[in-house]
């Protein structure tokens, strides 16, 4: 009966010990999964492998997503992969707008972290952490990644091609 | 001793099977997005997405989480034409997590519509361990026959279905 307990017991805490460990995730975005952010925005998937880029009669060169994450997750990186083989540079930007829980209100944009490319090195990955570790308020805020095809929003470096983003996340 | 390590092991898979969950995540027809602009599209009176013009190719990321395995995927859809069908595919995209590489896809299962005998459902079984979120990422690609795109097509929604082994979620494995 006592050895039953202690395994009982044993069970209990190593349930116990993985609910209440705060572990770090990844969420990962697809190329695709981001839309132009306006009607000349003319974004177009070249392959199966769903990467994004911008055509070259776009007259914007901006495409947005949604990132989705728990309340409570704490932003820890953010990571970029594309392709970079246009004079221009992808930059993508991280950013929340935020508003009132029950009123009206202006909305307040922070933005949180801003990767680019640089240089010509064809496929390519820049990294870096989100400064001060923000926590996720889905009550309040918006997160929004966007992405920009080139050094103004007007025009389009069709060289360039947004194949996934992704953040790392902990709860 | 034995059965002291006996019971430890029962325990474990006691609770590893409790904990794996069964559960399901449906893309509406309005989740897909064109992938490429030309394309044009237009929605049924009832909401299915219909193909109105250009490539005809339409995709929408499955939010997984990690550990889970991918068991199904099933569609519903309507087909009136009689010399085209619609293709649904479960199509995995990987690259490498800290390098600069280019990304690789491989369509894990396919489902569709044949004939024209109007509203149609399809489904696959499959087996994929998806345990690698942080290389991959999973998308349902539909396609309204050839370009340009048949107009008597059309998806409802897509339904992929997959255990979640929370056991492992926490570096277990």
């Amino acid at each position: 009966m006592r050895s039953k307990l202690a395994i009982l017991a044993l069970l209990a805490g190593l349930y116990g010990i993985q609910a209440s460990a705060e572990t770090t995730q990844v969420k990962q975005i697809n190329g695709r999964e981001f839309r132009g952010t306006s009607a000349g925005a003319h974004v177009f998937s070249p392959s199966g492998v769903l990467q994004l880029f911008c055509f070259p009669d776009s007259n914007n060169s901006t495409a947005a997503a949604q990132l989705r994450l728990p309340s409570g997750a704490s932003l820890q990186s953010m990571r970029l992969y594309a392709v970079d083989s246009g004079s221009q540079d992808l930059q993508v930007s991280l950013s929340k707008g935020c508003q009132p829980s029950f009123a009206g209100g202006p909305i307040t944009s922070t933005s949180l972290l801003t990767l680019s490319t640089s240089g010509t090195p064809g496929n390519t990955t820049v990294t870096g952490a989100i400064p001060l570790q923000p926590v996720v308020d889905n009550e309040q805020c918006v997160y929004t990644i966007i992405a920009r095809f080139g050094d103004t929003t007007t025009a389009c470096d069709p060289n360039l091609q947004l194949q996934r983003v992704r953040l790392q996340w902990a709860k | 001793m034995k059965t002291f390590g006996l019971y430890v092991l029962c325990g474990f898979f006691l609770v590893a099977g409790v904990r794996s969950k069964a559960t399901e995540l449906t893309l509406d027809s309005r989740d897909f997005v064109p992938t490429d602009t030309p394309s044009q599209w237009a929605e049924s009176s009832g909401g299915s997405l219909i193909c109105t013009g250009g490539v005809g190719v339409f995709a929408a990321q499955l939010d997984l989480p990690a550990n889970s395995t991918l068991t199904q995927i099933a569609v519903w859809g309507g087909d009136s034409s009689t010399s085209r069908d619609s293709s649904v595919f479960l199509r995995r995209v990987c690259q490498a997590e800290f390098l600069a590489t280019s990304p690789t896809f491989s369509n894990l299962a396919q489902v569709g519509s044949s004939g024209s005998a109007g509203a149609y459902f399809d489904s696959a079984v499959l087996n994929e361990q998806a345990f690698s979120t942080n290389t991959c990422t999973y998308s349902v690609v539909l396609s309204f026959g050839d370009s340009p795109c048949s107009t008597n097509l059309s998806v409802a929604k897509v339904r992929v279905r997959y255990t979640n082994d929370a056991i492992f979620a926490h570096g277990f494995e």
